[in-house]
């Protein structure tokens, strides 16, 4: 496709035919506020909030509906512009609740942010309120206020040309229209958590989120999902050392817009069950060690004197732990047995989004050559077992005992709890994708970066530093003291992998900037 | 001056069959337009300088000409026979006495667009008009006027009659067709335009019943000859219905152009009971109304209405005499359009139910002058700004409403009661369900 001239408040500016000009606006940091457009969802013209001026026409125009052509003019903040928006800010308050006090979406509200840019008119309404719905359990992940929907229909538009499902429709006429759900239907899709991130104001909120912590206190950070092997992008929303929820961050090539619900919601394993001690193979926490540095050394000797090494490697584990991983196996530990594998059971998979491999990097494994079965090395048997990762030894209690058996000392690289390893291996945290920098490499060998959300807690560190610091407990020279060193060493060996790791833009600069998704933007830092 | 085409068969005793049409000439312009080009009819049409008798005044020949010539989809025309409009009532008669007329305009229509399949969105609360439609229908397949190879040159052509559920918005032609695709009936945005993608994304025409309904006498007696009735601008005649304060209320078809006067006093005997006449909404609930003095001096056509700071519309006449209360009447007005709003665009659905509730009030005695500001600034600010101009239509009577009778509000506000009814507040008025 060509590219166009256009003009917008005096300026000029290039960019691809086929965009509108919301679209186009963002590329001069003009903002048109809108509710309906969205740009995964297609323009609908509902909600008349992103009307503009332009030359040649008499009435104010839709910029979602106007396309880009060469010489279009448009004018998007003259007096006419700015008192349409007011009026509709006006209208879409007259029976709108206004409980941002109690309100989940406050802060994060189209609502509330444009009537502090362009409506901040006091009310003319004294007339009673259309009352409506209020706290309706819309489906397992989502609540429903009517009252506070301005009936943009995103979301009757996603369940209709997304997911397919169909499950919400405006109903009634005129100010009794009212957003509901088909009787005896609920919003329960797979999927259903977007109409909550989707939704421009506080009508559909997550009840996992609800309540929880007020947005503008939170921070963000860009990172990946870890649920399965499609890597769809995030946003880790934080706040004091917790992860409080993920929002899709829009990639064209690989989630659009969306997330699946139980990608969105797999957040917690941040938070819980995590490994953030020590502990030595007697039950031993760092609580009752004389030093960390101490206990590293005693490891590094274990490693030194066994007669027989195996190394399992977890698909959950970045591109760069891997590595190191399978580095520290073959120089420190001269293991004869190594994998890369999972005994996790496959989860379901559709033609949205949700893979069946429910790990995120069972493809970096591949590209490191390091895929293999797990089963046969483990029934070899031996003198240490060293384990990268934590969902490894969780699926199968017989295997489990038949690891307790076959080896002599295991040592576990685990970011969480280990079920049934509570004694006999030493337990070493490591940190997992929220409290670093990494990568994974999706299903399609895309390979995406992942920046550190949350500060680690106790003893974690990320796996490669730990290995480094096991490495020099051992008086080897051997490690890296940063992730660029460890990425260099990396490519050298995987050059397929320089663009994506070494000359790629950060991770926060992938995909489409956020400002154009149309999705929240909450306390982007 | 009164002329019969459309209404010419009216009253004829059984005028709603095939065999009393085609006595009466029936049929006769489908067999000279299936002997002409395609193009020439269009040529036709568009000479004869017709306009669009649903409310938009669109010149029907253009419309039909924006529809792709050779496209590789199906295309369809809709008649749009919702008549929603209050006031309206010319449609049914058509429906009522002639159907085929209707019928006989759509074949011609669809001959000179290259459509093969017709739509009739009828209102859903016109029971009998829709029997004797469906009859008529039959009866046209039967005669082998519609169906296959109805010229025997191949040409298809199918009519299905789709029935309303009641909402006047699904008279807005993109309304209607979301209604005809079976969705819930609310307008698309425009562009992309129906005569490009209309029902089932595919080119689309949509014209009124009267409209279709005129094509006959025209392909019949030549568009110069169409051109010639009325005036410049405003060619042929129209069914005017006219109603309220009126001895005779009733359809009377007149050539466009006639004063307004000849159709109140010569034709619907005047206002009612010998009253005085004090306003005339002249072209269906949604234009602007017209002072007695304003009426009595403007033309029925296009330009003189305009002129008149009024619009044609459908050529509805809604009669209101001197002992009538304005605030009450717009109150019933803006009640209509509070229920009828689709409720997509803000404006709409929260303006007009705004204006309602602001008249409620002023009605029950409890408004303020303020209120009054208040509903004028409303009305001056939802047009032109929504997805349909049904926000225009809920507008303009208030804005024209206060504009010339601001007194009779400013009393209401002033005295706290009506001058003209006791019962100064009527609780029907009052929910909008
Ligand atoms: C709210 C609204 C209601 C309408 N209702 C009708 C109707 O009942 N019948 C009709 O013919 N046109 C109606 N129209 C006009 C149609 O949108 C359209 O202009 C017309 O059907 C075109 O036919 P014509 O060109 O033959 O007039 C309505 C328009 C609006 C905005
Ligand atoms: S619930 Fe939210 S997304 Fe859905 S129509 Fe209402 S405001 Fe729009
Ligand atoms: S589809 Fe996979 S990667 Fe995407 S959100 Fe769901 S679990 Fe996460
Ligand atoms: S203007 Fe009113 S009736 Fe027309 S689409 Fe908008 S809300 Fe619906
Ligand atoms: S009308 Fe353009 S974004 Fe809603």
């Amino acid at each position: 496709m060509g590219s166009v001239t256009i003009e917008i408040d005096g300026r000029q500016v290039t960019v691809e035919e086929g965009l509108n000009v919301i679209q186009a606006a963002q590329f001069l940091d003009i903002q048109i506020p809108h509710f309906c457009y969205h740009e995964g969802l297609g323009v609908d013209g509902n909600c008349r909030m992103c009307l503009v001026e332009v030359e040649g026409m008499p009435k104010l125009q839709p910029a979602c509906n106007l396309f880009v052509k060469e010489g279009l003019k448009v004018r998007t903040r003259t007096p006419q512009v700015m008192e349409h928006r007011r009026l509709v800010l006006e209208c879409l308050f007259l029976n709108h609740p206004i409980d941002c006090s109690i309100c989940d979406q406050s802060g994060e509200c189209y609502l509330q942010d444009y009537y502090l840019d362009h409506g901040n008119y006091r009310s003319r309404y004294d007339l009673p309120k259309r009352l409506k719905r209020k706290r309706v359990d819309a489906g397992p992940h989502v609540i429903l206020d009517a009252e506070r929907c301005v009936l943009c229909a995103r979301c009757v538009r996603f369940c209709d040309n997304i997911t397919k499902t169909g499950e919400l429709r405006i109903v009634n006429r005129g100010d009794r229209s009212e957003i509901t759900l088909f009787p005896g239907k609920k919003l329960d899709n797979p999927y259903s958590l977007n109409t909550v991130q989707i939704c421009p104001v506080g009508a559909l909120t997550s009840k996992d989120f609800r309540f929880s912590w007020r947005v503008w206190f939170l921070k963000s950070a860009h990172s990946i999902c870890t649920g399965c092997s499609r890597g769809c992008n995030i946003i880790i929303d934080h706040a004091d050392n917790h992860a409080y929820r993920y929002q899709a961050r829009c990639n064209p090539q690989v989630n659009g817009y969306w997330l699946c619900d139980d990608g969105r919601l797999s957040y917690k394993m941040i938070n819980d069950h995590r490994l953030h001690v020590l502990t030595e193979p007697s039950g031993n926490s760092r609580d009752t060690f004389p030093r960390f540095e101490e206990a590293l050394s005693g490891i590094g000797r274990q490693i030194e004197g066994a007669s027989s090494v195996t190394a399992l490697m977890s698909p959950d584990l970045s591109n760069e732990d891997l590595y190191a991983a399978s580095r520290f196996a073959k120089e420190i530990a001269g293991s004869q047995r190594m994998a890369a594998g999972s005994l996790k059971p496959d989860g379901v998979e559709d033609e949205l989004l949700r893979k069946a491999d429910a790990h995120p990097n069972t493809s970096g494994c591949k590209t490191l050559n390091l895929w293999g079965d797990l089963k046969p090395a483990i029934d070899a048997g031996g003198d240490l077992l060293l384990v990268f990762g934590s969902d490894l030894l969780q699926y199968d209690n017989a295997l489990l005992k038949k690891i307790r058996s076959s080896f002599k000392s295991i040592i576990i690289f685990a970011s969480h709890e280990m079920k049934g390893f509570e004694t006999g291996a030493w337990l070493i945290p490591i940190a997992c994708h929220a409290e670093m920098d990494g990568s994974f490499t999706n299903f399609e060998g895309r390979v995406q970066k992942f920046d550190a959300a949350i500060r680690r807690r106790g003893d974690t560190l990320p796996l490669w530093r730990i290995l480094g610091k096991i490495g020099r407990a051992m008086q080897r020279e051997w490690g890296w003291s940063d992730l660029a060193g460890l990425r260099r060493d990396l490519t050298d060996e995987f050059p397929q992998w320089k663009e994506a790791l070494i000359e790629a833009t950060p991770s926060n600069k992938t995909g489409v900037p956020l400002k154009m998704t149309g999705t929240k933007e909450a306390g982007e830092e | 001056m009164e002329r019969k085409i459309i209404s010419k068969n009216f009253g004829v005793e059984d005028s709603w069959t095939l065999p009393v049409y085609e006595a009466n000439g029936g049929y006769a312009a489908m067999r000279k337009a299936f002997g002409m080009d395609p193009q020439a009819v269009l040529e036709e049409v568009k000479a004869s300088k017709i306009r669009g008798r649903g409310g938009a005044g669109f010149p029907m020949g253009l419309k039909w000409s924006f529809v792709p010539r050779d496209i590789d989809k199906p295309k369809y025309l809709c008649v749009n026979a919702d008549e929603g409009e209050p006031g309206t009532f010319k449609d049914r008669h058509i429906l009522e006495n002639d159907p085929h007329m209707m019928i006989e305009g759509i074949i011609i229509c669809c001959w000179a667009v290259g459509i093969r399949k017709a739509f009739i969105y009828i209102r859903g609360e016109f029971h009998k008009q829709c029997d004797r439609l469906d009859s008529a229908v039959r009866e046209a397949y039967e005669k082998g006027y519609l169906g296959r190879n109805i010229n025997s040159d191949g040409f298809d052509l199918d009519i299905v009659v789709h029935r309303g559920a009641g909402a006047y918005i699904c008279g807005e032609e993109t309304g209607l067709i979301e209604s005809v695709e079976g969705k819930r009936g609310q307008p698309r945005m425009k562009p992309p335009f129906p005569a490009l993608i209309g029902v089932f994304d595919c080119p689309t025409v949509v014209n009124n019943v009267e409209t279709l309904a005129a094509l006959p006498w025209i392909l019949q007696n030549g568009a110069a000859a169409y051109a010639a009735i009325g005036t410049e601008k405003s060619s042929g005649t129209k069914l005017w219905s006219i109603s309220g304060h009126v001895e005779r209320p009733g359809v009377y078809e007149l050539d466009m152009g006639v004063p307004l006067r000849v159709l109140l006093e010569e034709h619907a005997g005047g206002v009612r009971n010998g009253k005085k006449l004090k306003a005339v909404i002249p072209g269906g609930s949604s234009t602007p109304v017209l002072t007695a003095e304003e009426a009595y001096t403007v033309n029925l056509d296009y330009e003189s209405l305009e002129k008149a700071g009024s619009m044609l519309g459908s050529g509805a006449m809604i009669i209101i005499d001197e002992e009538t209360c304005m605030v009450w009447v717009l109150t019933i007005l803006e009640k209509f359009y509070a229920h009828e709003s689709c409720g997509q665009c803000p404006p709409c659905r929260e303006g007009t139910a705004w204006m309602h509730r602001l008249l409620c009030k002023i009605e029950r005695g409890e408004g303020t002058l303020e209120d009054l500001d208040k509903l004028e600034d409303i009305a001056n600010n939802i047009g032109g700004k929504t997805i349909c101009v049904l926000s225009d239509a809920a507008a303009m009577p208030a804005q024209s409403f206060i504009k010339k009778f601001r007194h009779e509000f400013e009393e209401h506000i002033k005295t706290g009661h009506c001058r003209f009814r006791d019962n100064k507040w009527t609780a029907a008025l009052e929910g909008v369900h």
